[in-house]
């Protein structure tokens, strides 16, 4: 009998019975019964099945399947540790946030130390060499005078061609002056070359070092602020990957 | 207490909650596993299993039958675990007897369906059934159990197989001319009309 009736209407009659089919589809089967006994008969045979399907007692649970705290995992820590892991990962993310923020306002607020350092350094070099050199600038004081008077002098001489030459005094002072000028002028240089100080534009290798001691120690607080974020923020992101760790293993 | 209050205190995290909800659903999923599975210990485990794994995935319950939800879970956990026996089948493929040789028909590829009398011979419409249920395709088993002996109506039905509806009506279709054709083999054991019936065929 099985197959005489097509899938279809298997189907057709089988969601019949529940009430499943639609207006159209119960009245097209519902004629189709009545012109074909063998498909009423098969409507039976189904209706049959289902309530014998229907009639079956209910199984009862073999034993109590209710979950301990071990078997659903809740035993003691794990209330808590529900939380945890969301609340570390925040705070990991909280502090690698705030250590970016402060760090970048840091080196943005002091012109950071590789540029802004060398740049001062420059300015020391100079007052380093002017004490140094000072000393040796001073010039005596007949030389002065000496020059002033050459000056003085060579002037009234433009002034007027036919003048009778100085004493020979008042010539000896400039050329003096001009035997000074230049041992003076290699004294400077020699003192200026022991005067420079590292990590001046004159010296290619500035020490990095000193300078970097110099821009960490300057704001220790906030030194101390950015070590500390960084600390919080590895713990907290390394207790998440265990704890997550911990949990899949459990499952 | 309401259902609702329990599932809602479950998804906080209260155990006890959860297992007042364990207690009204258990006949049900063990029922469940028992005729998919057809064997009491495959059942429990899954049945445990399904409880374990319903407890932690009670918070992503976005409400609706908790009753399919349920059904859903054990269903899965009844299929990981035949999808396991498949890969790993512990039934020797030549059985052999004491002396050693092969059996030429052994028992477990016996028929119920060819010697009814056998079956006859328990006297039981309930084990004709079950055995009709057993030699359903997993797929049309789900489905007839989950409508005719869960009671769920199609809609449900599809949420728990996630398919169609239209494949819940063909499937369900088949599975029951499939015991139909299967029951009629214990002419003898079935209700009056029932034989009725197959006589005048």
């Amino acid at each position: 009998m099985s197959d005489d009736i097509s899938p279809k209407e298997w189907e057709a009659m089988s969601a019949y019975l529940d009430g499943q089919s639609g207006r159209k589809e119960r009245e097209r089967l519902e004629r189709s019964l009545e012109q074909n006994p063998a498909l009423s008969e098969a409507l039976e045979g189904l209706r049959q099945t289902r309530l014998l399907l229907r009639s079956q007692p209910k199984i009862r649970a073999s034993r109590n399947f209710t979950l301990s705290p071990e078997m659903a995992g809740v035993g003691g820590e794990s209330s808590s540790s529900g939380l945890t892991v969301p609340v570390l990962r925040m705070v990991s993310i909280l502090a690698s946030v705030l250590f970016v923020v402060i760090f970048a306002g840091d080196l943005l607020a002091s012109g950071s130390f590789v540029s802004d350092v060398p740049f001062r350094s420059v300015s020391e070099q100079e007052s380093a060499l002017m004490e140094k050199v000072a000393p040796q600038l001073a010039v005596p004081e007949e030389a002065m005078e000496g020059i002033e008077t050459g000056q003085a002098d060579s002037s009234r001489a433009f002034e007027m061609e036919q003048v009778e030459p100085a004493s020979e005094f008042e010539t000896e002072a400039p050329a003096r002056m001009l035997e000074t000028v230049p041992q003076r002028s290699s004294e400077i240089e020699k003192a200026g070359k022991d005067a420079v100080v590292p990590g001046t534009l004159e010296s290619p290798e500035p020490d990095r070092f000193s300078l970097f001691k110099e821009f960490f120690f300057e704001n220790s607080a906030l030194r101390f602020l950015e070590i500390l974020l960084i600390v919080v923020a590895v713990t907290a992101g390394v207790g998440v990957v265990y704890l997550n760790r911990r949990y899949q293993e459990r499952e | 207490m309401q259902e609702k209050t329990l599932i809602a205190d479950a998804q906080r995290g209260d155990l006890d909650a959860f297992n007042r909800l364990v207690l009204a659903y258990q006949d049900m999923l063990y029922g469940q596993a028992f005729r998919l599975m057809g064997e009491k210990y495959a059942a429990e485990d899954a049945t445990q299993e399904a409880f374990i794994s319903a407890f932690r995935k009670i918070k992503s319950f976005r409400g609706g039958s908790f009753r399919a939800w349920l059904l859903r879970i054990v269903t899965n956990a009844c299929y990981d675990e035949l999808r396991r026996r498949k890969r790993r089948p512990t039934t020797q493929l030549e059985p052999v007897n004491e002396e050693n040789e092969p059996i030429e028909s052994p028992n477990w590829l016996t028929d119920p369906g060819e010697s009814p009398e056998i079956a006859a011979q328990r006297s039981e419409i309930r084990a004709a059934l079950e055995l009709c249920i057993q030699k359903l395709p997993i797929e049309f088993r789900t489905v007839v159990l989950l409508v005719d002996i869960q009671g769920l109506d199609y809609t449900e039905a599809a949420r728990v197989i996630r398919r169609p509806l239209g494949t819940v009506k063909s499937r369900l279709a088949r599975a029951r001319v499939r015991m139909r054709d299967c029951l009629s083999n214990y002419g003898e054991l079935l209700p009056t009309s029932f034989r009725l019936l197959e006589e005048s065929e």
